[in-house]
């Protein structure tokens, strides 16, 4: 990737061996499923009737969607939700008093997460559990929860995975990463809770040839299909570039991208006054694409137009962050070209900022 | 502080002080004994205030570290926030965290001569690091105060207008748009009188806060007066929520003005993009 | 190229050239056959980025408001859209002189979000063309049709106005398709409840359902305005209802059923439902449709004596 950065301190330990490569026959994943249930709540990629995927409760009767065909919602919600308490005010009579949510976060494991999903938990964890200050419920989430990667089959039309970073890089970040090799899953543990899971008697020893297979689709994951560089991009995005002006034309502000990117976690901070008085704070998703993220009591609002807008939520993702955090924002999971309203392609805009020529169409 | 930063602790309002037709300054004490005495913090910094039911909003502290047990923040009705704290009385409880953000670098400025110059609800910020400073006068040099309204009733901080001339070496010059029949001194914008009195650049450090066109005013006349960028500062407000850096509200450019700001020097501001 | 390019082209390269209008809004392709982004040409020269297909879905009157005010524009619209152009007329939003609409009529449009539950790759789609009232595909192994009720974005199915009721020129005619029977509700309003909490629920409150509505231009939106409080930002049942169904009345006898509040839901919520049950309760009561006439008055904003009362 561009940046060389290091595992976060709070990751476990990588393990440096490699005896860690073990064979999980498809047949059998019901079975790791059921073993792993006794120690963990399992989440994977879940596919509703209208067939859209989210990450949901899966188990040995309901087995996650392992592969690239569909696009899932991002599992920041499991280290993020979408609306939370931080605690609850008592006026107590003339002793007030403030309480924590309580409840607790059960182990968790997250089967099916691909590369781009497993590398925007790096994203959120330098942003949330780095610099001077910590985000409690994001750490307590975050500690109990133990991943497992999929390494995509192939990629969809709308991946640029490869060109923000390297896709198998990501995969090993994780506890366990899982290769389809046809008839079962080369997996790979990184860590010792990912050697742990390994050692459920439904896995099996692995061949060089499911190795050497596993390596094929490795290598053509990694693949770049888009043109443009990450720190190019970076180097390029520039306060007064004219692409901004072209997206704006077109972009409605409807904050679809912000919500389902997985590194997108801007929240605000809302009280509501609950019965006995109470009052309730809870914290919920905002995007800096909607009018009034940045308005002040007064009035100002130094982002009155979209263009300020949509200027701020490219640069933050991919040079602002760099800098502030030391991690491109963008894992090019293809969410936003995908589901954005007026396919104002990211890709294109992305291209166009490198090569300096001004947006005409930001379509790829 | 609590290990939760988005928690707040409890502070009682001891005291309201009516500064202005729309500006109130409130002193409270935080209700644990034991963080009453230990808390602590910078000139600069900066809380977020709660008012349980309503929200939380963000306010310099104007009282000075070297004076502990009270915390005071200065609060001009504006929006929900304000206007609920502008309805409490002493007693009512709200909540606070903090300190936050960064502070002036007063360690460096020891042994120079230090211009403050500030409008309206400006004088806040400076009026913490204005007593801290007079509170160790001997570290610091000549201390000027330029100090503008709009009109006598908006000056803030009156009671403490004598204490500031009578302390040694320290000279205070106050100024309003509009006069009326009880005011004597000066009238003019800040920045014009600013030009008037034209300080000399050397060995001074500027620190400077106020409406966002009296600063820019302001720090044009100081480059006029041959002041370097690295000799201004100032404090910047933003929309803040979670004041720690989480929840990606307040930045300019790269930097956010909760952890990187919000006190910045005009060198350090020229380096940012122009979105304040 | 098919013909409603050709035509497009050539009338918006008409109307740039005689310097009628200063822009015409339009769509140009999209990333892949299945998509089109709207495009904004301001030189004849480059009339060539305009282009028609089934995946023309955005409703381009929503920006029609905008670029209205700085003068007079042209704007490629389908019978929905030119409906929400008479909506915005009848609102005092834009004036009917500012606007050359290029009227095309319309077979429906396809919703790219179905086409991988309907078993197509998008990725490897080539190209996508209606022809009489259907679709056709390409998916690399030569084209075949495709079926209308599984890609089209759902609110075309019950279209009524494929050609556009109000235009400048008027390009294609009328498809050979009859609009489908509405789905209905569950008679019993508790099931009905159910069915809309568990529909509310998925809500994730992104608000591109409003941001994508030409009619949801309110400077200020309701659920904004936080001191009054008339909606929470809390992201769960209750809140999400109360946008969901104040937001329906506001649309009363506004919403022209151009679906892509349904489309780029990213939650699947079939908020169209809502707005055709309170469509034809307007109709129902007033006999009104929204943007069919745009010299009308609008129907909530005006009262006759003869206005039906409440049920007793």
């Amino acid at each position: 990737m561009t940046t060389k950065v290091p595992p976060s301190e709070h990751r476990c330990v990588r393990l440096t061996e490699s005896d860690l490569d073990k064979l999980l026959p498809k047949t059998a994943l019901k079975d790791w499923l059921e073993w792993a249930s006794t120690r963990y709540h399992l989440l994977g990629p879940v596919e509703a009737e209208d067939g859209s995927r989210s990450f949901a409760a899966v188990s040995a009767d309901r087995l996650p969607a392992l592969d690239n065909r569909r696009q899932c919602a991002s599992p920041k919600e499991a280290v993020l939700p979408s609306c939370e308490t931080l605690f609850t005010f008592d006026p107590g009579d003339g002793q007030p008093r403030l309480s924590p949510p309580g409840g607790e976060f059960a182990p968790t494991l997250m089967v099916g997460m691909k590369p781009c999903d497993v590398r925007s938990l790096e994203v959120l964890d330098r942003v949330f559990l780095d610099g001077r200050f910590q985000d409690p419920y994001y750490a307590g989430r975050r500690k109990s929860l133990v991943t497992v990667a999929y390494v995509c089959e192939s990629k969809r039309w709308s991946c640029f995975c490869s060109s923000v970073g390297d896709p198998i890089e990501w995969s090993l970040a994780a506890d366990v990463a899982l290769t389809d090799v046809g008839e079962a899953y080369v997996a790979t543990a990184n860590t010792p809770a990912g050697e742990e899971l390994l050692g459920c008697p439904a896995f099996r020893d692995v061949s060089a040839d499911e190795l050497a297979t596993r390596d094929i689709v490795w290598n053509a994951l990694r693949e770049r299909a888009e043109p443009f560089d990450p720190e190019k991009v970076a180097a390029g995005v520039d306060w007064e570039e004219p692409a901004w002006d072209a997206i704006a034309e077109k972009c409605i502000g409807c904050g679809v991208c912000s919500f389902l990117c997985p590194t997108c976690t801007c929240f605000d901070i809302q009280d509501e006054t609950i019965a006995g008085g109470k009052v309730e704070r809870y914290r919920v998703r905002d995007t800096c694409q909607f009018c009034d993220f940045t308005k002040m009591g007064h009035g100002h609002n130094p982002r009155p137009s979209r263009r300020e807008r949509v200027r701020q939520r490219i640069s933050h993702k991919f040079k602002y962050i760099v800098h502030q955090c030391g991690i491109c924002g963008c894992v090019g999971c293809g969410r936003c070209v995908e589901l954005c309203p007026v396919n104002a392609d990211l890709r294109g805009v992305l291209s166009e900022i490198v090569s300096g020529n001004g947006c005409e169409s930001v379509s790829a | 502080m609590a290990a939760n930063p988005y928690q707040p602790e409890l502070a009682t309002v001891e005291e309201i002080i009516e500064e202005t037709p729309d500006t109130r300054t409130f002193r409270a004490v935080f209700r644990d004994p034991e963080l009453r005495e230990s808390f602590t913090y910078e000139p600069g910094q900066f809380q977020e205030v709660s008012v349980f039911g309503v929200g939380e909003a963000t306010f310099c502290l104007t009282s000075t570290p070297t004076r502990p047990g009270v915390v005071e923040f200065s609060v001009k009705q504006v929006g929900q926030v304000t206007t609920a704290l502008h309805e409490m009385s002493p007693g009512d409880v709200v909540g606070i965290r903090g300190p936050f953000g960064n502070w002036f670098p007063y360690e460096e400025w020891k042994g120079k001569k230090l211009l403050f110059i500030g409008g309206g609800i400006g004088m806040a910020p400076l009026r913490s690091l204005l007593n801290f400073c007079l509170d160790n006068r001997a570290d610091y040099g000549p201390i000027d105060l330029i100090y503008g309204a709009r009109s006598p009733q908006d000056l803030c901080f009156r009671s403490e207008f004598d204490a500031w001339r009578s302390a040694p070496d320290s000279r205070v010059f106050l100024t309003v748009d509009r006069g009326d029949e009880t005011w004597h001194g000066n009238v003019g914008f800040v920045p014009a009188y600013l030009m008037d009195l034209a300080p000399s650049p050397e060995n001074t450090i500027a620190i400077t806060c106020g409406p966002p066109i009296m600063i820019k005013y302001v720090l044009e006349s100081l480059e006029k007066l041959n002041f370097q960028p690295e000799q201004i500062y100032t404090t910047l407000e933003m929309k803040m929520k979670c004041g720690i850096g989480k929840c990606g509200r307040c930045n300019i450019g790269e930097k956010f003005v909760c952890i990187d700001g919000p006190v910045f020097s005009y060198a350090q501001l020229k380096e940012l993009p122009p979105e304040f | 190229m098919n013909s409603q390019t050709e035509q497009i082209r050539t009338e918006a390269r008409r109307l740039l050239e005689s310097g009628e209008v200063s822009v015409v809004i339009g769509y140009g392709p999209g990333s892949t056959p299945a998509r089109a982004t709207p495009v904004f040409v301001r030189s004849a020269e480059d009339v060539d980025r305009l282009f028609w297909s089934p995946a023309c879905a955005q409703n381009l009157a929503l920006y029609v408001r905008e670029q209205a005010g700085r003068g007079k524009v042209a704007v490629v619209a389908k019978g929905c859209d030119a409906r929400s152009i008479a909506t915005l007329i009848q609102e005092k939003q834009i004036r009917r002189e500012d606007v050359h609409i290029i009227g095309v009529s319309c077979s429906g449009v396809v919703d790219p979000g179905r086409l991988a539950p309907a078993g197509l790759d998008e990725g490897t789609l080539k190209s996508l063309a209606a022809e009489n009232g259907g679709l056709k595909a390409d998916c690399g192994d030569g084209e075949v049709p495709l079926e209308r009720e599984a890609v089209l974005k759902r609110a075309c199915l019950f279209c009524d106005t494929p050609v556009p009721p109000l235009s400048d020129t008027l390009i294609g005619e009328a498809p050979p398709l009859q609009p489908a029977a509405d789905q209905t509700l569950p008679e019993d309003l508790d099931a009905r409840r159910e069915f809309w909490a568990e529909q509310f629920s998925k809500c994730v409150r992104c608000y591109a359902c409003r941001q994508v509505c030409p009619a949801c231009y309110c400077k200020e939106c309701f659920t904004d305005r936080l001191p009054v409080g008339w909606v929470s930002k809390r992201i769960a049942g209750p809140e999400n209802w109360m946008y969901h169904t104040t937001r329906a009345f506001h649309l009363a006898g506004r919403c022209v059923g151009c679906g892509e509040c349904e489309r780029v839901c990213p939650a699947g919520i079939p908020i169209q439902t809502l707005m055709r049950r309170m469509a034809s309760e307007v109709d129902a009561l007033f006999g009104y449709r929204a943007g069919m006439d745009p010299d009308a008055e609008p129907v909530l904003a005006t009262y006759r004596d003869d206005d039906e009362g409440p049920a007793e």
